[in-house]
């Protein structure tokens, strides 16, 4: 979908230094960019050391001492200028590596990392000498990856092998997805939490078997902070070691501050707003050590450290732009974490996503309005910034003001993608739907792109341990169950195309299929679970989620207040149209018959028969249009699901946690793409192998009555049972210049609040964007284009005036 | 202000059922008036722009487009045209202008899309329903409703019955017109109308007649009589390169609309994105040689009115 707003986003943005922005940060920030990301072997090694040495341990104490090893030992570094410190590997945006997750694929695939098609990472021979010798041999047959391999049903492993489901992200690279409790570090600091374990420790009844089993945990919590804090010291002493020689007075104080931080954070409570950022950065980056897996994220960073923030101005300590600066220095080191993941999983999210979420504005617990500076700062920093990480996502609500609105529009225009726009008008209500309490619903944040969560008392991962291809699901209903690529059978369907009498015939065997591939989904989070609860529980942020410490539990083990995760649902636009066009075209109007459709996908619609059969699928009505029947469809199929998967539980049921449920979730990043591949052709005109469509948006293309209309399909879908959704406009470059421009895309963002939309993302269409539509502008049907009295509805039909329009928004100032 | 009235049901039910003929309805508009809005073309018009961008709009009967590009040569709709006006060359449909009576029987068994017949009848009611499907976009910045075309004084039951609806709804109503009407079917919508959009193609009458087909002197005293009447006018000019864009013309429009008191000018770049239309119409571009504007240069031609003191804005 496409609106008109400026974007000129690409080099000319990227490269142009801001007025506001220091020349600190724009020095800094251009040797990031400049950097190559590579593989950096120190956690790996130190990692296997500790493991080494302390076979005999329970797990969780085991990876506690290796967290603390690691900490002790990887080489640290303060960068010049900075003045947040803190590295998570040994050069900015290197990768660490994670054996203990899997190892097979790093053998596998080491030699490509720095040519393979997308996120290419260096590995230096020495590194990869390392790797090869010392590390990885050590790993082999002991990974997470191959225990839950080694558990996993056959019939489960066979529905990803032929792309039904696929759940591999969470056994080679673990969890990550959390926000953990930055309220609590503010409020007493590491070592009022180590206080916590120390009591619960204290409190374990000697002779009871249950309560024993918890102090590995417990004494895992104290050598992880404690590692924390000598960690933070290390760069107290670095920063000392620097003043020392330095000659600048204005830096050798800058570096003398940094070391009188590091002593006191994140061991107590900040005292300042700049300890605050310092400490939350370290507790943030010390997860991303401690554990592998993305979309750690940093919750509500505007509201925890806003009180710091309020007495540094109240008392002259504090100026806004030395606020922005250290803001601006915090995201960079944001932007300096990286990931490595396999090429399989690579593929399901490109370009060296992290998922760092940064959430601002909203409501307070008591449900203010919670807007404040630190939020206006930090939608300034994205635009000075202007990286790819961290995301930010901005809440808002009835209440929001407009001029906060406009500052997240305005920075919507840059083409980042950010703020992804939030709307506690739905969220909240769907929190409260499932158990959460109101003060913890109003206090929400979001935890990689669009996934909903109560930082700090929440699990890992409420969205996406495995996806669900419905688009998969359907194309085995109609071949009686059996996959046409493979011939795999893994439940016998009830009949084919041929064979259904009836549409009901046909959307009773789909759901005969869907139930039996969302137990499959459900069994595969199971396994990954288990395996990641016995081999890989983390101390270190279980001790920063609430009520980890009470409990004596991980987070895995039950440890959380809530706990509700879901599936991810992909395809959910394609299986509506593709059901809308034989219920229309095969049983209705029986324009075609099952015999020619069938025909027709099994050939990929070759020959003039087969594009006259895919042109009469494509011209069935669509999903994304607000039009009821089709969007009913969607509604139909995801409400099915939901009510199917609402029997299951997570493995932490009846441990502790509120919830233990599933939800549903369509945020699915760049999946679409790889989880279209094993789907041959299907009934809503898409050929074999293309991408199926992303989240819960329309298949690109079809949406051609603009995004008022695509809001309104979205806001048909059971909204309220999710627990994250995820919406992609496409904006082109154009009349959003002006603030009346900027005032119709707030105007957009209010439609869509009050039809209780959960997320909107708008991405801008590049020039390279637009260089391909030219190509292939069949994909690009939803560019329209709105010029003052002009009618744009056949530009969607022809080439020329496609090309018209594509050139008008490429030269549009 | 416009007058948002109950409407007795009877009259509603009469109102809903007035039928027009429309080409298309636009969600999401973003320049026929404040905020957010919908557009209703209307088919059918009194003038002959040259470089009209919405040639489907002129004819006011529904009629069959050719989009050849679409075409993959199934020749399905070869044997349904009664009038035999349609052939295959090179795997293409090829129309006989002379032959279409724009019947419409080759478009639903074109499976392509390349046959399309534009223009369908409505009623008021319909599209109020439509209309009302964005109300939660339109409460911001005024948002609502766009009468356009084609020419929607052209269809004086039709609009009436759309805006009296519309502002029962309390919409906000714009209408965008040529101006080339009678005086009693503008002072019957100006009631329900919160805004007008004119049109002055021209200042000099015969450079109009040349260009439009029709002399300007009806329009001129239109706009006269619309602020008189206390309509908000906000005057429109399309910037045609060689017939209105010389500075000696746009003091002339600019002190029009100054000695009038409208404040505000939209300026309407030419632009070609309707040339593809003509083609699909089997009709001639006669603006083939025109490159569409530089950026800037509009600007210029904008500074020149303004120095009369009036709001300019170039685009919607």
């Amino acid at each position: 979908m496409a609106t008109e707003v400026e974007t000129r986003t690409d080099l000319e943005t990227m490269v142009r230094p801001r007025a506001g922005t220091t020349e600190r940060i724009r020095r800094m920030r251009e040797a990031l960019l400049a950097t190559m990301p590579e593989v950096c072997v120190e956690r790996a090694r130190y990692v296997t050391e500790a493991y080494r040495a302390h076979e005999a341990d329970p797990p969780v104490l085991r990876r506690a001492k290796a967290l603390a090893h690691v900490l002790d030992n990887m080489s640290i570094y303060i960068g010049e200028g900075e003045l947040i410190v803190g590295n998570q590997a040994s050069k900015p945006r290197a990768a660490p590596i994670f054996p203990e997750y899997s190892v097979d694929w790093i053998e596998a695939e080491m030699d490509e990392f720095a040519t393979r098609p997308a996120d290419q990472f260096l590995v230096s021979p020495e590194v990869k000498r390392e790797l090869l010798e010392d590390i990885l041999p050590y790993w082999r047959g002991r990974t997470l990856f191959d225990r839950a391999m080694a558990t996993l049903p056959d019939w489960v492993r066979q529905a990803q092998e032929i792309g039904v489901i696929s759940g591999r992200g969470n056994i080679t690279s673990g969890d990550g997805h959390i926000i953990v409790n930055y309220r609590k570090l503010m409020e007493k600091g590491l070592l009022g939490v180590r206080q916590e374990a120390e009591e619960a420790l204290q409190r374990l009844n000697p002779y009871h078997a249950a309560e024993q089993k918890k102090r590995p945990f417990l004494e895992g919590v104290l050598i992880t902070i404690d590692a924390a804090i000598r960690f933070a010291a290390r760069y107290a002493a670095e920063a000392e070691r620097q003043a020392a020689q330095e000659s600048d007075p204005q830096r050798r104080a800058e570096l003398q501050r940094i070391a009188e931080t590091c002593r006191w954070v994140p061991a107590h409570a900040p005292r300042t707003w700049y300890e605050a950022i310092q400490s939350a950065w370290f507790v943030h980056l010390i997860t991303q050590i401690e554990s592998n897996g993305h979309s750690f994220s940093m919750g509500r960073l505007d509201q925890y450290t806003y009180p710091f923030y309020q007495a540094d101005i109240a008392a002259g300590r504090l100026t806004e732009e030395e606020m922005l600066e250290v803001l601006q220095c915090l995201w960079l080191k944001l932007f300096s974490v990286n990931k490595i993941r396999p090429w399989a999983h690579t593929r399901f999210g490109i370009g060296y996503p992290t998922y760092q979420n940064v959430t601002i504005g909203g409501q307070t617990p008591d449900g203010q309005d919670a807007t404040n500076e630190l939020s206006y700062a930090v939608l300034r920093t994205i635009q000075e910034t202007r990286l790819t990480q961290p995301n930010v996502s901005a809440r808002y609500h009835l209440r929001t003001p407009e001029r906060f609105l406009m500052e997240c529009a305005r920075t919507i225009r840059l083409g980042f993608g950010m703020p992804a726009m939030k709307n506690d008008e739905i969220i909240i209500p769907a929190l409260l739907e499932k158990g959460v309490k109101p003060e913890d619903a109003y206090d929400y944040a979001i935890v990689g792109c669009v996934e909903a969560a109560v930082p700090g008392k929440w699990g890992y991962r409420n969205t996406g341990m495995s996806f669900l291809n419905l688009l998969k699901v359907l194309e085995l209903a109609y071949n009686d169950g059996r996959d046409p690529n493979t011939g795999v059978c893994l439940h016998p369907g009830r009949g084919n195309l041929l064979t259904f009498r009836s549409f009901d015939e046909l959307y009773d065997a789909f759901l005969d299929q869907l139930r039996f591939y969302t137990r499959a989904h459900v069994v595969m989070d199971t396994t990954a679970d288990l395996a990641l609860e016995e081999l890989v529980p983390d101390a270190f942020c279980s001790a920063l989620v609430d009520d980890c410490i009470a409990r004596g539990l991980t987070i895995k083990e039950g440890g959380s207040v809530y706990d509700v995760v879901s599936g991810l649902q992909s395809g959910l636009a394609n299986v509506a149209n593709a059901l809308m066009a034989l219920k229309k075209l095969v049983f209705e109007d029986k324009e075609l018959t099952s015999q020619q459709v069938m025909e027709a996908l099994a050939t990929n619609f070759a020959g003039v028969e087969g594009e006259r059969i895919r042109q009469r699928l494509l011209s069935a009505p669509k999903y994304g249009n607000d039009l009821d029947e089709v969007d009913g469809l969607a509604t139909r199929v995801l409400s099915d699901y939901l009510e199917d998967i609402k029997a299951y539980r997570t493995t932490r049921y009846g441990r502790g946690p509120i919830g233990c449920t599933y939800a549903g979730s369509t945020s699915n990043i760049s999946a679409n793409v790889p989880l279209g591949q094993p789907v041959c052709a299907t009934p809503d005109g898409r050929k074999a192998g293309e991408p199926i469509a992303e989240g819960v948006s329309p298949v690109h293309g079809t949406d051609t009555r603009g995004p008022t209309a695509v809001m309104h399909s979205v806001a048909k879908l059971p909204t309220i049972k999710m627990i994250a959704q995820l919406l992609n406009l496409r904006l082109s470059p154009g009349s959003l210049r002006t603030d009346e421009g900027l005032q119709r895309l707030v105007q957009l963002l209010r439609g869509f609040q009050v039809l209780k939309g959960w997320h909107v993302q708008f991405n801008t269409v590049s020039t390279e964007t637009l260089l391909a539509a030219q190509k292939n502008p069949e994909q690009y049907r939803d560019l329209v284009v709105r010029v003052a009295g002009y009618s744009a509805l056949f530009v969607t039909l022809d080439k020329a005036t496609q090309d018209d329009i594509i050139n008008r928004t490429m030269h549009q100032p | 202000m416009s007058r948002a009235e109950p409407l007795h049901p009877a009259l509603r039910a009469a109102l809903e059922q007035t039928p027009g003929v429309i080409f298309d309805i636009q969600r999401f508009s973003l320049h026929d008036g404040p905020g957010l809005r919908t557009n209703v073309f209307f088919k059918g018009c009194s003038l002959r722009c040259d470089w009209c961008c919405n040639p489907e709009s002129q004819r006011p009967t529904p009629e069959v487009a050719v989009f050849v590009a679409n075409c993959f040569g199934c020749g399905d709709c070869l044997d349904v045209c009664p009038q035999e006006a349609l052939r295959l060359e090179e795997g293409k449909v090829v129309r006989d202008e002379s032959r279409c009576d724009h019947c419409g029987q080759c478009m639903p068994v074109c499976a392509a899309g390349a046959l399309r017949l534009i223009g369908r009848v409505v009623t008021a009611g319909e599209v109020l329903q439509e209309a009302l499907r964005d109300a939660p976009f339109y409460s911001q910045v005024m948002g609502g409703l766009t009468l356009t075309g084609g020419e929607p004084t052209g269809q004086p039951e039709f609009a009436l019955a759309l805006l009296r609806l519309a502002k029962a709804e309390h919409l906000h109503t714009t209408l965008e017109t040529c101006g080339q009407a009678a005086w009693e079917v503008l002072a019957a919508l100006l009631p329900y109308l919160d805004l007008v959009l004119y049109d002055i193609k021209h200042m000099d009458t015969q450079r109009h007649l040349q260009a439009t087909g029709v002399g300007n002197e009806l329009i001129l005293e239109n706009a006269r009589r619309l602020v008189e009447a206390g309509a908000q006018v906000i005057l429109r000019v399309p910037l045609i390169p060689g017939f209105n864009t010389d500075e000696e013309h746009l003091h002339q429009l600019a002190d029009f609309a100054s000695r009038l008191g409208i404040g505000e000018v939209h300026l309407l770049p030419y632009h070609t994105l309707g040339r593809a239309k003509y083609q699909a119409l089997g009709r001639g571009y006669c603006m083939a040689e025109i490159p569409p504007m530089k950026e800037g240069e509009a600007e210029a031609m904008a500074d020149v009115m303004r120095a009369h003191g009036l709001y300019v804005k170039i685009g919607g």
